[in-house]
């Protein structure tokens, strides 16, 4: 508003000395009364400032965007990695490149699948906690955001913009390892972890976390979400399983898993790991009809903004892998089908 | 001037102090307002505006003359250049959905993302595109079905699905009893019984790799129509050899925990084993043993597994391309134009000289939309005509003869209105 002009600049402050008085007439008036909102004057979408001693771009993103968190929008909007004293700046004040599109390339979004780990002991499907120690490393030593699974599925709803680098990081099954290992390290890290549980798992024998274990994960930041009632596959029938019974069994182990979960821990489940990765058109009606919002595959491959949001790609980290090749994972961006 | 306005703020402010002695304690304002430092250099909007506009980022320097028009309404300038970018922009993207919509059309798949992408990158506000590249690319997960008198669960089983077997899908997917009457008007979800299309590379979604499991035969119905080319043998059975006994173990009822535990484990190791270099040789080499004996569906389904676990593999990769560009050549050879632009679309734009092929595919379809665009001209529809011309105009950007027609037809129809 100020830099409107000096008129709109006194209407401005009168207005805020209207304001106070509405505020008071209604504070002396016996009962709390809720005060009508009175239309805010709109900020542009983008603010041009000149960068004073000592800005940065945490420091802008908190005075105009009121989240420091989103420095890297200045910064990426201005194409800078640093800010000097004088330069011409300009803030975006929200998003500017959604789904991170431009005429030749898009954002992809890579999604880490772990399952379970071990202090020293490696397999393929068993991560070591140094190893997973480096990995959370790399992501933080190397300017990976790791965002959380609304985040991610805002970006694939094309409704917002996300870091360039931005990944997902997502745990399988529900080990003890999830929390004795991994969660101290996510913590440390404060990244937002998903966690697939199929809920038969829980409670199981003294390798499986215990229900008091997983709302402790839960009530410290840890994302529950469903991986089926029993892990079974979503697209097999079982033996002598007649394809009417298929149904209702298929059906049960998303609607089980989703009311274990909220009996458990008061949480409505939306996103789904499926078991080996399998799904098909019937399993995805299934989990439409009870208001999922996205499944998980373990295609590896990073993720568009323009991928099927109920056959999501997720790259699974094997024990084995070096850091090298656990980079491999992180495409963060394409072309391909541009081309 | 200063001065004056720290006068009127500190008036304010000793005013509002002196009335919220006796009021209740004070609310915390709605919204933290941020207001850009005085005299912010507005200019610099200007500028930027003007890069982004250098670079065709139309989109971006729209928004940035957006705000300087905010920020100083009476600026001629903006106001003139919003009015241009925002129709440049809109031309631009309508221009590329028509495209898309035509190849979309055409089963196309591949070129109409391409197209549908390009349209939202210059409008992102694009909400057909934006719905296509989101939905109707991924192809339906079930569909909608309005109930006629004396329709039941069966006869809509046997239409959609060719099996009245499947009427219990419908009831327990729309939580209706099976054996209860259907009241016209119910508009009904039918699940769709096969695979979720995939997305990147939009080849993918031609790929049969896994089935939904079926009831057993009905003898009372016939079997589904098969689909041309489709592969005789399903790729889980060519690949029963890589697979563990941990697999069939999995689909006997009850298992215990420790056993779903390791199984578990053993499962998801399967997929990992895509990766190891002896079982990709394997397959590769039965997959190249397949393209030779010309089952190119067979040898796609297991290139793409491969191709799950490494999305890089040129071998794969290679093999993939190879078979759709046979397909396409043979699909074309028959004269099927419809399904042989379909899978030289799914071959990468690279590949020997599909990119030709293809345009030649093109030109031919195109014409065939300009001649039912003239027929609907004489029939007086001329906006069935133009619809028609503009797919014609996108298949063959050089068609001339469809670009002045159009251009003919359009200053009909205004005329046409105008009277009306």
């Amino acid at each position: 508003m100020k830099v409107k002009s000096t008129n709109s600049h006194h209407t401005f402050l009168l207005l805020i000395g209207f304001i106070l008085l509405l505020a008071f007439t209604g504070g002396c008036a016996g009962p709390q009364v809720t005060v009508e909102a009175t239309p805010q004057p709109t900020l542009p979408d983008f603010i041009p400032v000149v960068a004073q001693p000592g800005d940065t771009f945490e420091a802008l993103a908190a005075k105009y965007l009121q989240d420091p968190s989103l420095g890297w929008m200045i910064a990426g909007f201005n194409r800078i990695d640093t800010i000097e004293a004088g330069q011409e700046l300009i803030i975006p004040t929200k998003p500017y490149q959604v789904g991170g599109l431009t005429s030749d390339r898009y954002q992809t979004v890579p999604v880490l699948s772990y399952h379970d780990f071990s202090e020293n002991k490696f397999s393929k499907m068993i991560v070591t906690s140094a190893a997973f120690e480096a990995q959370m490393k790399l992501l933080k030593d190397k300017g990976y955001h790791v965002i959380s699974m609304e985040k991610f599925f805002d970006f694939l709803d094309f409704k917002t913009q996300i870091p360039e680098k931005s990944v997902v990081i997502t745990i399988d099954d529900g080990w003890l390892s999830a929390y004795d290992i991994a969660f101290p390290i996510i913590k440390k890290y404060g990244y937002p972890v998903t966690l697939f549980v199929y809920t038969d798992l829980i409670g199981r024998t003294k390798k499986t976390l215990t229900w008091n274990l997983v709302k402790e994960m839960a009530d410290n930041g840890i994302d529950m979400q469903c991986h089926t009632k029993t892990h079974r596959d979503l697209t097999q029938l079982l033996k002598n399983e007649s394809f009417n019974e298929y149904i209702e069994a298929i059906d049960q182990e998303i609607v089980e898993a989703t009311r274990v979960l909220k009996e458990k821990l008061n949480i409505d489940t939306k996103f789904i790991a499926y078991p080996y990765g399998k799904t098909n058109h019937l399993v995805i009606a299934l989990l439409q009809k009870h208001g999922y919002r996205g499944g998980f595959s373990v295609k590896r491959r990073g993720n568009p903004f323009f991928v099927n949001n109920y056959a999501v790609h997720r790259s699974m980290v094997y024990g084995d892998l070096g850091l090298e090749q656990f980079e491999k994972n992180l495409t963060v961006s394409s072309g391909k089908a541009l081309k | 001037m200063k001065k004056m306005t720290l006068n009127k703020t500190t008036g304010c402010l000793l005013f509002a102090l002196l009335i919220f002695s006796c009021a209740a304690p004070p609310k915390k304002p709605a919204v933290k307002e941020v207001v850009p430092e005085e005299k912010a250099p507005v200019h610099i909007l200007r500028e930027k505006a003007q890069d982004f506009e250098k670079t065709g980022e139309h989109y971006t320097a729209l928004q940035l003359w957006k705000s300087l028009n905010q920020i100083n309404p009476e600026n001629s300038e903006a106001n003139q250049k919003i009015a241009e970018l925002t129709t440049a922009i809109h031309e631009k993207a309508d221009e590329h959905f028509k495209k898309g919509l035509a190849y979309y059309q055409h089963n196309s798949t591949r070129d109409a993302r391409k197209a549908f992408l390009l349209a939202l990158y210059h409008d992102p506000e694009h909400q057909g595109a934006l719905d296509y590249l989101k939905n109707k690319l991924q192809g339906d997960d079930y569909t909608l079905y309005e109930t006629r008198q004396g329709d039941t669960f069966k006869d809509i089983a046997a239409q959609y699905y060719k099996d009245t077997g499947k009427d219990f899908l419908i009831s327990y997917y729309n939580d209706l009893d099976r054996d209860g009457e259907l009241n016209p008007g119910t508009i009904l979800k039918l699940p769709a019984l096969d695979l979720p299309a995939s997305e990147e590379p939009a080849r993918s979604q031609a790929k049969l790799s896994e089935k939904m499991p079926q009831e057993k035969a009905d003898p009372a119905q016939p079997p589904p129509e098969k689909p041309l080319l489709e592969p005789q043998t399903s790729p889980s059975e060519i690949m029963q050899d890589q697979q563990t006994p941990s697999e069939t173990i999995l689909l006997d009822a009850e298992t215990p925990s420790e056993e779903i535990m390791q199984d578990s484990q053993q499962m998801a190791a399967v997929t990992a084993n895509y990766e190891t270099e002896t079982v990709k040789k394997n397959l590769l080499n039965k997959a190249r043993k397949l393209f030779e004996s010309k089952k190119y569906p067979e040898s796609i389904s297991l290139a793409e597994n491969i191709l799950e676990q490494d999305a890089e593999n040129a071998d794969a990769t290679d093999l993939v391309n190879a078979s759709y560009y046979q397909m396409g050549k043979a699909t074309s050879d028959q004269k099927d134009y419809e399904t042989a632009i379909k899978y030289y679309s799914l071959v990468d734009p690279g590949y020997k000289d599909v990119n030709q092929l293809k345009t030649g595919i093109e030109v031919k379809l195109a014409e065939n939309h300009y001649l039912q665009g003239v027929k609907y001209f004489l029939k007086e529809d001329i906006e069935k005509a133009i619809h028609e011309w503009e797919i014609t105009v996108a298949l063959n950007p050089d068609h001339n003869k469809a670009k002045l027609d159009m251009e003919q037809a359009k200053k009909i129809l205004k005329r046409v209105k105008e009277i009306k």
